[in-house]
């Protein structure tokens, strides 16, 4: 037996923790605590008993909700005169959406909410060429007189940008200097240099920005949180999680927080990939149904798609790798509507946890979706939440029935029912053409607290080959956590076209990245278990954007030179697009080095073997389904083993979730638990 | 119409206008979103041109079968430009070809602006789709092709003065037919345009797009039938007429003018293009009339009745109805007259048409400034309003050319509303687009961008002020020809709505080869030492101001030796509501963050306030008691 | 292409021509012939310039004023 794992994903309704001690897993719900979002996390602890825990792998929504709501510290940016105002302009695009709406604000703009104020945006006399020449030299006085002033204004903290010095870094270099001399050498800073050397002013300023405003953020925090589980009588190693899932030691995560903004979606993929691992499918699209939205993550052989940057709101970039995921407003809580004409619509707006649902008896008056699944019979008014939550089927009949338009109260309920099963259906084919990829070659995972309830519809729709229902649901995010690596990082941008003779120019960029990496971890080249990983970001000359992460084979380029690079590009630009242009050469733009460290994982265990056939223990009520009502057994999952086999229609029950099986349907327990559901051929 | 008729539907009485349920509608509806959005969304990625891709340059739509009257249930969301001409454009297309030749797996194309409106580049690419031998509807893509033939590569010059160097016209014909190539519609296209071989990809990947957008609506049909989805089709259109003439009936009734101009064309200054349109109103009905509108220009900067028709669509949107859909029934309640040879309706072969962004820039302020007055506090701010388009031509050290093409005044302010402030980096209203970050186009072209910042004093002034001019200061490290056309500085184009106050107006300059390189400011005294190129400048200082000496660009061309400076300033964004009424707290912060100055809180705002904004920016002091007298002076 | 010249004046209007009568909705003696552009394209329409009724609504020429040569 291994040792005792530990992870936790703090959401903004819950905080999930997942132990695995002797190959068991354990888990618990803590509700969140916006205030002092470490009390759950360390009640969670003690709860499931960390004392013996090896490691304890945090994912949280801290830093981003900080950004979404505002709750930010108030610090300077500094970047070459003249260009102060590249953070309200961001890359100019306003969402597709809001095409005709002169309303529409840039989120982040002056004009609506800036992360930081105009005049905190300080301009420095200095300009470096793209080439890294100097054109104008660093006006060191006047650098000090602006640090000055914003010294006056009380900032807490600074962000430093200067164009081009993704090339040549000199001038942020001694603006960091000179920092130190105004403002302290405690003082928290971010200079772009450090942060992230990679082309493109925009995002590398907001990345920037929000780096060291999460310094901010989630230093007293990491600190806090380690020194409390200590005190809980933990003695392993804390780990952040990334916007991959990958893992970071705490204090090296908070001395580059920006990428450790947002990780649940992709702890949720990572979980995806782990289980998959187990039962050997590696083509996977996961649906977390939550209460607002449903993820979407395509995995392909196992690896979901990662992308070089994060969108916390339209447009408000972090350079980070970050997992792919798609969201689409239709969850439990989305709420069902009236249009001018008279039709229903579901989301994209959602009553959120508070009021909730109209069910929930909390303030809610407006149909959402979990209301229809309870008039439907789907949900027990007494059975939701772990029973934490007793479900009104009256408000949700009023709810309803408050819909001003000509239907009947059955016809209101099937038909949001159908709708949001048609939305979350059409954002998933969506996911896959994006990528040029077949639905029908995928398993679909449902988890979210109301992923299994729905995602049976779904499967009927995008015709996908089957549906998984993993153990534990409602928690698979944080048992994510315990499915992923450690993962170092160095990259830097560098425009470079690839031709027969630049094999020098990247081994040499590849070397320096690798070197700067094994110094700052005082990892020597012959660390048996760790793998480097090289890649590149390049684009076809002529394009404006990169296609991230081209694998770099070591020996190939060794052995061939940039060819290999060159052919693995149109490999991988076929792979993510479904189409190629061979003929076109190829320039590289990021080049990346990661420093992967092997560590422990969950390993799911095999379940018991059940009967083949179980016995229900009671019966529910199915209605709006078909036209005619329908009695559907149902199966609490902890009596269900491997190989049992439940027809639909049919009801799964656990604490947290329900699982829907519909008529024409099969359900076979896998072996390590899972629920997987096929259409009946 | 009868208020909510649609709404008011009972079961079976939809069934009968429809052919389907009122759910298979809905679903359908959503369907037809979806559909267009895999379509989008597949050539994105596949495509290989940066214009699809950073400027969502093609449209993708959905149209019924000719015996249900050619409706456009739903458009993607895209190419703002191109959805109103395409309604049309797909009938005018299918009509001339002919309908009994069409077949399955044919793609029909066409690319002549005065049949399909925008311009040549943007190729309308069609395939029918049949069901049971039954054509049952289009699915169409019309997309921007990177060069089209003609005088200029890729296009986009206003120096062209006839048809017959504008690029290939190509009349209705088959691209495919049964699923097979037609050789010679893709030999007549690779034999006259540039780039051929990343014109065949794109191509080609359009055409698997539409087989993607064919096989999902055949879903459709396969699992709804097809009586149901052909009234679905029928079912949006009619929804969204209904909402727009909803959205007309808000307005009084009465009759408006707006109007707007087009400085001058590309040959010289003798002649003005204003743009006029009167708005008449009464119930739910609108009539659009653009008589008075000046005649087509010289020179490629021309539209056609499509883009005409398209603009006015955009505008009402904009203005009555934000977030609705944008199908072919939006137009059912609008009537547009439209005089032919206009430059909104130019005709072959002198009225050229590439550049038509010009004109439709101008009507869509002209229909904004003569709605204000009925929308009130409803009515929207004027923008940039133009494309400021710059292109700077140059030859590295091997001889080979390099072309840069955002150095001009491309972004810039929007107008106010009663929203709240505006944002003053945007693309002008008609469009939407990625902008070219400053440090990639350095490291392909030898120019340094000095300055991308905002003007202050420049927002227009009101309740929520609208956006800042953007100065773009650029510095050439080589020789380099200036090619530019800016057509839009004589007026502001940023109206002030409300009681809102008009933006400034912008202007473009030159400094001369200069070492070592600074920033220039870009106060009054600013720009003695730069040659005026465009604007309404002042003769003695050289810096923007109203109702000075208006300067041509077009007078001689403009040639730079290394190390010289241009500058583009654009065009502000109009202010919403009485400035007087914007509380002097705002008009600090915007002293503070370098919207305003305090002279200029004084002078527009009535708001006295004290301090260093430069210095001390949390120094500054309201006054109070002096800026109440301030504003009672001036009620 | 056929052959279409520039106006010679600097701007350009509308037709409108006067059509005796009063609208069936409002009356009044204001109905005039034109055309216009409209869902479904160019129309040849008689309306009232009081309440923008429709007395008439034609489908109008494709392409407006251009007639392509080789049209059949």
């Amino acid at each position: 037996m291994g040792r005792t794992l530990f992870s936790v994903d703090v959401g903004g309704t819950f905080t999930d923790v997942v132990m695995v001690r002797d190959g068991a897993i354990h888990v618990t719900k803590v509700p969140s605590n916006a205030a002092a979002t470490h009390l759950p996390v360390i009640e969670g602890a003690r709860r499931l008993g960390v004392q013996d825990a090896a490691v304890f792998n945090h994912a949280s929504t801290k830093g981003l909700n900080a950004v979404l709501t505002r709750s930010l510290p108030k610090i300077g940016f500094v970047t070459t005169q003249g260009h102060r105002d590249m953070l309200d302009a961001g890359r100019c695009m306003r969402p597709m959406n809001n095409q005709t709406d002169a309303r529409w604000h840039r989120p982040f703009g002056d004009a609506a909410r800036p992360l930081v104020r105009r005049y905190l945006r300080r301009g420095i006399v200095e300009r470096i060429l793209s080439s890294g020449e100097v054109l104008i030299g660093l006006d060191e006085a006047q650098a000090r007189a602006e640090f000055e002033i914003l010294r006056r204004c009380g900032v807490t903290g600074l962000a430093i940008c200067l164009i081009n010095s993704f090339v040549n870094p000199v001038h942020e270099q001694r603006l960091l200097q000179l920092a130190a001399e105004v403002f302290g050498a405690r003082f928290p800073v971010s200079a772009s240099c450090q942060v992230g050397p990679r082309a493109k002013e925009y995002p590398r300023a907001s990345t920037t920005v929000i780096d060291v405003m999460m310094k901010l953020i989630y230093g007293d925090y990491a600190q806090v949180l380690d020194s409390q589980l200590q005190a809980a009588g933990f003695a392993g190693q804390l780990n952040f999680a990334d916007c991959t899932a990958a893992l970071i030691p705490w204090r090296d995560a908070v001395s580059a927080p920006h990428r450790i903004l947002f990780a649940g979606p992709a702890a949720g993929a990572a979980a995806c990939r782990g289980l998959g691992e187990a039962l050997g499918d590696g083509n996977l699209i996961g649906c977390d149904v939550g209460g607002t939205s449903t993820d979407v993550t395509v995995l392909v052989n196992g690896s979901p798609f990662v992308n070089d940057s994060f969108e916390i709101e339209h447009d408000l970039l972090v350079n980070t790798l970050s997992t792919e995921v798609a969201s689409v407003g239709a969850g439990g809580g989305s709420i069902v509507s009236v249009t001018p004409s008279g039709d229903l619509r579901v989301g994209p707006h959602s009553a959120g946890a508070t009021p909730g649902p109209a069910c929930y008896g909390r303030g809610g008056t407006r149909p959402t979706v979990t209301d229809a699944c309870l008039l439907m019979g789907i949900l027990d008014p007494d059975g939701f939440a772990d029973g934490q939550i007793r479900l009104d089927p009256e408000a949700a009949q009023r709810a309803f029935a408050s819909l001003d338009c000509r239907m009947s109260q059955a016809e209101r309920v099937r038909f949001s029912w159908k709708i949001a099963l048609n939305n979350i259906a059409e954002e998933i084919s969506r996911c896959a053409l994006r990528h040029g990829l077949d639905t029908r070659d995928f398993s679909l995972m449902a988890f979210g607290a109301a992923g299994p309830m729905l995602l049976a519809g779904v499967l009927e729709l995008v015709k996908a080959r089957r549906l998984i229902v993993p153990p534990h649901p409602g928690l698979f995010s944080a048992i994510g956590l315990l499915s992923t690596d450690f993962v170092y990082a160095n990259s830097r941008s560098q425009y470079l076209m690839l031709t027969p003779d630049t094999g020098a120019q990247v081994e040499a960029i590849f070397g320096a990245l690798e070197s700067q990496l094994r110094e700052r971890l005082q990892v020597g080249s012959d660390g048996a278990d760790v793998v480097i990983r090289r890649s590149f970001d390049g684009r076809l000359a002529g394009q404006s954007w990169e296609t991230p992460f081209i694998n770099v084979d070591a020996d190939a380029l060794a052995a061939r030179g940039p060819a290999a690079l060159i052919e693995e590009f149109h490999a991988e630009y076929a792979r993510r697009n479904g189409t190629s242009f061979a003929q076109i050469p190829v320039q590289g733009v990021t080049w990346r080095v990661q420093l992967i460290v092997p560590t422990e994982k969950l390993s799911w265990r095999p379940l018991r073997s059940g009967s083949g056939a179980p016995a229900p223990v009671g019966h529910r009520t199915l209605r709006h389904l078909g036209p005619q009502q329908i009695t559907a057994p149902v199966y609490p999952r902890a009596i269900l083993g491997a190989g049992d086999r439940i027809s639909g229609p049919a009801l799964i029950t656990e604490p947290l979730a329900t699982t829907l099986i519909i008529p024409g349907q099969v359900a076979q327990i896998g072996a390590v638990g899972e629920i997987v559901i096929t259409e009946t051929p | 119409m009868n208020g909510n008729a649609l709404r008011d539907l009972d079961g079976a009485a939809f069934a009968q206008a429809y052919g389907c349920s009122r759910f298979d509608a809905t679903v359908l509806g959503n369907r037809f979103r979806y559909l267009l959005d895999h379509v989008s969304e597949r050539l994105l990625a596949c495509a290989f041109s940066p214009v699809l891709k950073d400027f969502y340059d093609f449209a993708a739509t959905l149209t019924g079968p000719p015996h249900i009257g050619y409706p456009t249930p739903v458009v993607s969301k895209s190419q703002l430009a191109f959805t109103g001409t395409m309604t049309e454009s797909i009938r005018n297309t299918i009509e001339e070809y002919g309908v009994e030749r069409l077949g399955a797996g044919d793609v029909i194309i066409a690319n002549d602006p005065y049949r399909t409106g925008t311009h040549v580049n943007d190729m309308l690419f069609i395939r029918p789709v049949f069901h049971d031998g039954r054509l049952c509807g289009f699915v169409n893509l019309k997309a921007h092709q990177l060069d089209m033939g003609g005088s200029v590569a890729g296009g986009f010059s206003a120096h062209k003065f006839s048809v017959y160097e504008n690029g290939l016209v190509l009349s209705p014909r088959a691209l495919m037919k049964g699923g097979s190539a037609v050789n010679e519609s893709w030999t007549l296209i690779f034999d006259n345009a540039r780039f051929g071989e990343l014109l065949r990809l794109d191509m080609q990947t359009i055409i698997a797009c539409l087989d993607l957008g064919e096989s999902l609506l055949l879903d459709s049909i396969a699992r709804y039938g097809e009586a149901a989805v052909l009234g679905a089709m029928r079912y949006v259109v009619d929804a969204d007429a209904e909402r727009m003439a909803e959205a007309i009936a808000t307005l009084p009734d009465g009759c408006w003018q707006g109007a707007a101009l087009v400085d001058c064309d590309a040959v010289d200054d003798s002649e003005e293009f204003p743009i006029r349109c009167t708005i008449r109103k009464h119930g739910s009905r609108i009539e659009v009339d653009l008589s008075g509108t000046a005649r087509q220009a010289r020179g490629a900067i021309n539209g056609t009745y499509l883009d005409a028709k398209t603009t006015v669509g955009i505008a009402l949107k904009y203005l009555l109805d934000p977030g609705g859909p944008f199908t072919s029934g939006c137009y059912r309640p609008i009537d547009i007259l439209i005089p032919d040879g206009a430059i909104l309706s130019a005709l072959p072969p002198e009225g050229v048409v590439f550049a038509y962004g010009e004109p439709t820039n101008a009507l869509l302020i002209a229909i904004f400034a003569a709605l204000a007055v009925p929308l009130g506090t409803r009515a929207v701010g004027g923008d940039i309003s133009a494309p400021n388009l710059h292109s700077a031509v140059g030859r590295r050290a091997d001889g080979s050319p390099w072309v840069s093409i955002v150095a001009g005044g491309q972004h810039g302010p929007w107008g106010a509303t009663d929203a709240g402030d505006a944002d003053s980096y945007c693309s002008f209203y008609q469009v939407n687009g990625m902008d070219t970050p400053i440090e990639a186009h350095e490291a392909e072209i030898p120019v340094v961008f000095m300055r991308r910042d905002y003007v202050t004093d420049s927002p227009g002034p009101g309740t929520h002020r609208g956006g800042a001019a953007v100065c773009k200061d650029t510095y050439w490290l080589e020789p380099v020809d200036h090619h530019l056309f800016t057509l839009r500085f004589k007026q502001a184009t940023g109206i002030g709505v409300n009681g809102g106050h008009d933006g400034t107006t912008g202007g473009v300059w030159l400094w001369p080869a200069a070492q070592p390189a600074r920033i220039h400011g870009t106060g009054e005294g600013d720009f003695t030492q730069a040659t005026g190129v465009a604007g309404r400048l002042d003769p003695a200082s050289g810096a923007p101001r109203p109702n000075a000496p208006w300067v041509y660009f077009g007078r001689q061309r403009w040639h730079t030796e290394p190390f010289a400076t241009l500058r583009h300033m654009t065009n502000s964004g109009g202010g919403w509501g009485d400035p007087l009424g914007r509380s002097p707290t705002k008009v600090l912060e915007d002293v503070r963050d370098g919207y305003i100055s305090i002279d200029g809180a004084l002078q527009d705002y009535g708001v006295v306030i004290e301090g260093d904004a430069e210095c001390d920016p949390e120094g500054l002091t309201l006054d109070e008691a002096a800026t109440r007298a301030a504003r009672a002076a001036r009620a | 292409m056929h052959n279409f010249p520039r106006p010679t004046t600097p701007t350009v209007s509308a037709a409108r021509t006067p059509v005796p009568g009063n609208c069936p909705e409002c009356g009044a003696q204001a109905l005039a012939r034109y055309r216009v552009m409209s869902e479904g394209g160019w129309w040849q329409v008689t309306k009232c310039g009081q309440c923008l009724h429709s007395v008439s609504r034609e489908p109008g020429p494709l392409l407006g004023a251009f007639v392509p040569l080789g049209a059949p």
